[in-house]
């Protein structure tokens, strides 16, 4: 009998909050995130609206001397996996130095780099101390494992918006494959600078009002911070000691595009969904809710909803698809995090989160996308989809908790 | 207390500040390590001497370990600052 790998903590920030209760609320409740942009000068750039963690201070959670380390990307990393350790309640006792490990995904401290360069270029003067542990991509890494004592295989996977996916899926892979006894993942981002929102207007993709998913009147992405953690543990090891069962990951799937930077590709997808089914040893007919990758550009949503056809088929038609960026805008390196949280309290609690900013339905994305409003819903088996700019695809499968 | 007064209290103050300590306790035995500033505080207090008095703090010298007694270290910088404003006269401090 093959290993298996349960979720026994979970932590979350972003736009619907800091902390998971303030999460389950939101999704169950259907209250959207998007906002007013505030972190970023309004007369510099032409966009309106992100998805900003609310009311955040960086002083109300670390010492000076701990944020002149930190981005505020690896900051909301810590947030979410301190909130995820402690629920997971000594998830780490016991446990060989080498068999508990942080898989986490990679975000650069943009933040951190434009401070460098403006006191470069505008000031004359040096960037701050320690401006390179702060700007590594593996600086949530090195930071988590530092908090919670974690001495096994530790390290980033960067994938761009599937970062976090590749990161669970790999930690999953890990403890399954004995690897590992004891993981924490996930991703966190901070993209929400000057430079980076006038570089992703400058590709052109982020919407012109709000994130509209699967809508046909979408017109592209809204850019979101925050991070998810989750904690995972092999199954036998995590029942033994007590530990509440937040949740199941059952497969894994990944593939390449090998084609287009950012034209996504269809069969691309598909197979990381597929590939998801059979590393679950499931077929189609299982899947009760998919969290979509719903970045609410044209050729996304289009080309998800054609991805999941190809393998899913006619049990699409029954199967419930949102996007819960529409409630948090699309937090990069964090958003595949995000959207297993979604999955796993909707599982959970029995309810299915909506893809808030729907209009009008779009013959290219027929797909029951919750619009709206929340639902009622038992889902069993979820899938959350990661396709990232660059066709670096990571599908993750989960069952709810026996 | 030694006669610490000018701008050796001023070099001092900084020090202090980064330590959280009140700058009474240094006394000629005390060490940066003593001061609880470990090898990472050593690198933003470095950063800060450096703003604040306009010098650049070679990285071999009295400031390479947290084992430098303060007081040597107060008259270390000070000469640094001296050789600063006697070779460049129009130096300016950095920002």
């Amino acid at each position: 009998m093959s290993r298996r790998v349960v979720i026994t903590g979970l932590g979350a920030v972003s736009a619907l909050g800091i902390g998971i209760p303030s999460h389950l609320a939101a999704l169950r409740e259907g209250q959207g995130g998007i906002g007013p942009l505030s972190l970023v000068p309004q007369d510099q750039v032409k966009t309106r609206v992100a998805g900003e963690v609310p009311g955040y201070a960086a002083e109300a959670h670390f010492a000076p001397k701990q944020i002149s380390m930190l981005d505020r990307s690896a900051q909301f990393a810590l947030i979410a996996a301190a909130e995820a350790m402690t629920a997971a309640g000594g998830a780490t006792e016991g446990v060989a130095p080498e068999k508990a490990g942080v898989i986490f995904g990679a975000a650069v401290g943009c933040q951190t780099l434009e401070d460098g360069y403006v006191r470069i270029l505008r000031d004359n003067a040096r960037p701050m101390p320690f401006t390179v542990p702060r700007v590594m991509p593996s600086s949530a890494a090195s930071q988590i494992s530092m908090a919670h004592h974690i001495f096994g295989p530790s390290f980033s996977t960067a994938s761009a918006c599937s970062s976090a996916s590749h990161a669970m899926g790999l930690a999953f892979h890990m403890i399954r494959g004995g690897l590992m006894d004891v993981a924490v993942t996930g991703g966190c981002e901070a993209p929400i600078t000057l430079g980076m929102v006038k570089s992703w207007e400058a590709l052109r993709v982020l919407a012109s009002d709000t994130c509209r998913p699967f809508s046909k009147d979408r017109s592209g992405l809204v850019l979101g911070e925050g991070a998810a953690v989750l904690v995972l543990e092999e199954r036998e090891r995590a029942l033994a000691r007590g530990a509440t069962i937040l949740g199941e990951i059952i497969g894994f799937g990944m593939s390449a595009d090998g084609a287009d930077l950012t034209a996504p590709d269809a069969a691309s997808a598909g197979r990381a969904i597929a590939a998801a089914l059979a590393d679950a040893g499931i077929d189609a007919g299982a899947v009760d809710y998919v969290n979509a990758h719903g970045t609410g550009t044209v050729l996304n949503d289009k080309t998800e909803t054609a991805a999941m056809k190809r393998v899913l088929g006619d049990r699409l038609a029954q199967i419930p698809v949102s996007s819960t960026k529409s409630m948090t805008g699309h937090c990069l390196g964090a958003s595949g995090g995000l959207g297993a949280v979604a999955a796993l309290l909707a599982m959970q609690h029995g309810f299915l989160p909506p893809t808030l900013n729907f209009r009008e339905a779009d013959p290219e994305c027929d797909v029951d996308c919750v619009p709206n409003a929340p639902r009622a819903g038992t889902p069993e088996v979820s899938l959350a989809n990661a396709f990232a700019f660059g066709g670096l695809n990571a599908v993750l499968a989960f069952r709810a908790a026996g | 207390m030694a006669d610490i007064s000018g701008r050796k209290a001023e070099i001092l103050a900084v020090i202090a500040e980064e330590a959280s300590v009140d700058p009474a306790i240094v006394d000629a035995d005390t060490s940066i390590a003593d001061l609880g500033i470990g090898s990472l505080d050593l690198i933003e207090l470095i950063f800060k001497i450096e703003e604040r008095f306009g010098i650049e703090i070679p990285s071999q010298g009295p400031l390479e370990s947290t084992d430098v007694k303060v007081f040597a270290l107060l008259d270390a910088i000070e000469q640094m600052i001296d050789a600063a404003n006697g070779k460049v006269a129009s130096a300016q401090p950095a920002r």
